[in-house]
């Protein structure tokens, strides 16, 4: 019986015949709805078609996809606000009435998709990340993918892609390393209370200046930070690229200056020191210098 | 060094060996430099071009601007000035004839030093390199240098020092031939704001244009008139 009515309203649907199917909806009201929505689907492709091709050099790859798909989606609704009551014998109001009531419930069970999708578009429109930027947000830090939709995707450095949601990017704290072009690091070591610190700063400043990826300008900054109990501290300041700073940790930034730094300033007879306690004695006729530990 | 090669040849220097040697039926394309040694099979007959090409590519690319930093020159308003300063080269060996190429091999004797022209948030990193300024063409090595000929103009109602120049890769086309050579202007508006052109024209006649790398890489360039210089001339 009901595989006859289905029948009966496919037959009807597919010969266009006067016939209701619903109230007064008939099977040619059916066809042009989903014609409409044909059509829609058609504009809002050729829309996106549009919009890449005229903005694709304005805007970031991530923009334009997030900005072409949010066109595709009004084109969409607004497209079905016109063919559901000029086909399916809904009037406007009970159709807004129907969307309102639609929107209630999804701001009710969905407040979390929503609050991502608004804050996807608080991030394209402040735009404090986008794609190919090197951030930190929470205890994540990696190379954006891509801002979507919902969520924003970041590949780390060790090569995991990690999901967080738009909201929690635009509310939380973000530090993004690739909004400037130089990134300062900052080290430092220690040389024995005997050597010449003139001398060491120099090495250190020639060493430095060997190293292709520090930068020329602004010169790096070395300075005696500290005098600690055992060591004179040698700080110094020092700007790479950030583009190349950015695909490598700070890991492999230290070990690629520090074993450098030594090696000049053991060369010339600077040592770093150990640490040592000098030991005065009452009678003052036994002093004893522990050098080690 | 430099030119074009289609049968087996041989280049030795003290500091670089090139061969393209036949072996079987193919033929074994060598490289040694610094001791670092390339070697590639070319399966066919081959057309090969060694040329200087713009020095943005080695030991990776991170800027596309190249710096010279040269001894100050101060211009009175409305004068022009020419000199002679060096820049670094990168050594390209390209596959191909005509309107075809592919990078076959690349290389560079010059050490790299980058640097910010600038500030950090608003600025450029460059390929900097340093030299004098001269009154006449110096004496270069063309494995390292080439000669840079740069014309500044004072366009300003100041009198303005001139320390430096930006030059932007697009366009960027290398002469070379009893030297190398890199044709330029510098329009000076204000004591922090130029604009540099790169002139297609060699230094001297009997030049022979090298291929740039972007051609090679088939990079689409869009030709831009001239690069802005807006963080100082100094």
């Amino acid at each position: 019986m009901i595989t006859d009515n289905i029948q009966e309203i496919l037959d009807a649907i597919l010969t266009g015949k006067d016939v209701n199917i619903v109230g007064s909806v008939t099977g040619a009201d059916i066809l042009f709805f989903i014609f409409s929505l044909v059509v829609a689907f058609v504009v809002a492709t050729i829309a996106g078609f549009y919009i890449k091709r005229k903005f694709t050099h304005r805007l970031k790859k991530d923009t334009l996809k997030f900005f072409t798909r949010v066109v595709q989606v009004i084109i969409f609704i607004i497209a079905l606000g016109i063919a559901v009551p000029s086909f399916l014998d809904i009037s406007i109001t009970i159709l807004l009435i129907g969307i309102a009531g639609a929107l209630v419930v999804m701001a009710l069970s969905s407040q979390n998709v929503i609050s991502n999708f608004v804050g996807g578009i608080a991030l394209h429109y402040e735009r404090p990340v986008s794609s190919g930027d090197y951030i930190s947000i929470q205890d994540i830090s990696g190379v954006v993918e891509g801002v979507k939709m919902f969520s924003t995707i970041v590949k780390t450095t060790s090569g995991v892609f990690v999901r967080i949601p738009n909201n929690q990017v635009y509310s939380g704290t973000v530090t993004n390393y690739y909004a400037n072009v130089a990134r300062r690091y900052e080290y430092d070591l220690g040389i024995r209370y005997q050597d010449d610190i003139g001398k060491a700063i120099e090495l250190v400043r020639m060493a430095l200046e060997e190293y292709t990826y520090i930068l020329k300008n602004p010169a790096p900054d070395i300075f005696v930070s500290d005098i600690d109990a055992n060591s004179v501290r040698i700080k110094f300041r020092v700007w790479f690229p950030a583009s190349w700073a950015n695909t490598r940790d700070d890991i492999s930034l230290y070990t690629g200056i520090l074993p450098r730094i030594k090696l000049a300033l053991e060369k010339e007879g600077i040592e770093l020191p150990y640490a040592q306690a000098v030991l005065h004695f009452a009678d003052s006729t036994l002093k004893v210098q522990n050098r080690g530990v | 060094m430099y030119g074009e090669y289609s049968e087996p040849f041989s280049y030795r220097d003290d500091r670089i060996e090139i061969s393209v040697e036949p072996e079987g039926a193919s033929f074994l394309y060598r490289r040694v430099c610094d001791g670092r040694v390339v070697e590639k099979i070319i399966a066919d007959e081959f057309n090969l071009t060694i040329n200087p090409v713009e020095p943005f590519h080695l030991p990776e690319k991170i800027s596309r601007f190249l710096e010279i930093s040269f001894r100050p020159v101060i211009l009175k308003p409305g004068s022009k000035k020419s000199i002679y300063l060096t820049f670094p080269l990168e050594i390209g060996v390209l596959l191909g004839k005509g309107t075809s190429y592919d990078l076959l091999d690349i290389f560079s004797l010059s050490a790299t030093k980058y640097s910010l022209y600038g500030t950090p948030d608003a600025g450029q990193i460059t390929r900097w390199h340093e030299c004098q300024g001269f009154d006449s063409v110096p004496a270069t090595d063309n494995r390292y240098e080439g000669v840079l000929y740069l014309t500044m103009e004072n366009q300003s109602s100041g009198f303005i020092e001139v320390s430096r120049a930006i030059l932007s890769d697009y366009g960027m086309q290398i002469w070379y031939g009893d030297n190398v050579s890199l044709t330029c202007s510098m329009k000076i508006f204000s004591h922090s704001t130029a604009e540099t052109f790169i002139i297609n024209r060699p230094l001297n006649p009997g030049m022979k244009s090298s291929i740039p790398l972007y051609v090679a890489l088939k990079i689409p360039v869009v030709q831009r008139k001239g690069h802005f210089m807006e963080h100082g001339l100094s």
